[in-house]
């Protein structure tokens, strides 16, 4: 059995397009934009 | 006291002197083993031991990072990932996943389907259970990820992987030729 690290976290993953954030439950846009702002 | 220096100096004087006139090494100090023979180098090791130095390598040389892509490869299709194959596995229990969103801040704006929330206080001493959690359902790997970018995930996933990703080498064989003994090896062999 294996253990990685993902890579840039869930916010590389939220904020890298359409095709991730389809993959994502209750994915709210407003609040990934707001913390990169 | 006085004694006691005088007669230690009186014998090594007398190992000196007896270790310059003879050609035979001296019986005190005790000559130390070369370094070479000290660290285990040059010495026959055992298979066991040669067994245990090549997990130790495998284990240490492995990436433990996962590229989004390579997540989103395995998640979205079945598919060969790193010579295993990496399927999308439901979530464990459903209505007991995800707390309400009022209660954890870090869970603003979603997380990615299928994963487990686990508390970050309470990860430590739950990595036994979540080993044979993820033992039972059959999982080959493990991909851990944070809402808070400065928690030391690393740490726990290092741990997770130093304590189990092979049960047989425990007991850690590190490269300088150290045995160390593991945290988990009073449990013995799984």
């Amino acid at each position: 059995m294996e253990s990685v690290v993902l890579l840039e976290g869930i916010k590389g993953w939220a904020t890298a397009g359409s095709e991730y954030t389809r993959w994502m439950d209750e994915y709210d846009q407003r609040a990934w934009v707001t913390t990169d702002a | 006291m006085l004694l006691h220096q005088s007669f230690y100096s009186f014998a090594l004087r007398r190992n000196q002197r007896l270790a310059l006139s003879t050609s035979k090494p001296p019986r005190w100090p005790l000559p130390r083993r070369p370094a070479a023979l000290r660290q285990g180098l040059g010495t026959q090791a055992t298979r066991h031991q040669k067994v245990r130095r090549r997990a130790c390598l495998a284990r240490t040389s492995y990436t433990c990072f996962a590229t989004k892509e390579t997540v989103l490869v395995g998640i979205s299709s079945s598919s060969t990932y790193g010579g295993t194959t990496m399927r999308y596995i439901p979530p464990l229990f459903p209505s007991f996943r995800r707390p309400p969103m009022s209660l954890t801040r870090s869970l603003q704006g979603g997380t990615i389907r299928g994963s487990i929330n686990l508390p970050a206080q309470s990860l430590w001493p739950t990595i036994p259970t979540l080993y044979e959690v993820f033992k039972a359902a059959g999982l080959r790997r493990i991909v851990w990820y944070c809402g808070e970018p400065s928690h030391p995930l690393l740490v726990f996933a290092w741990c997770f992987r130093s304590a189990y990703s092979s049960r047989f080498f425990a007991r850690s064989w590190q490269p300088g030729g150290e045995l160390v003994r593991g945290p988990y090896r009073k449990q013995g062999r799984r």
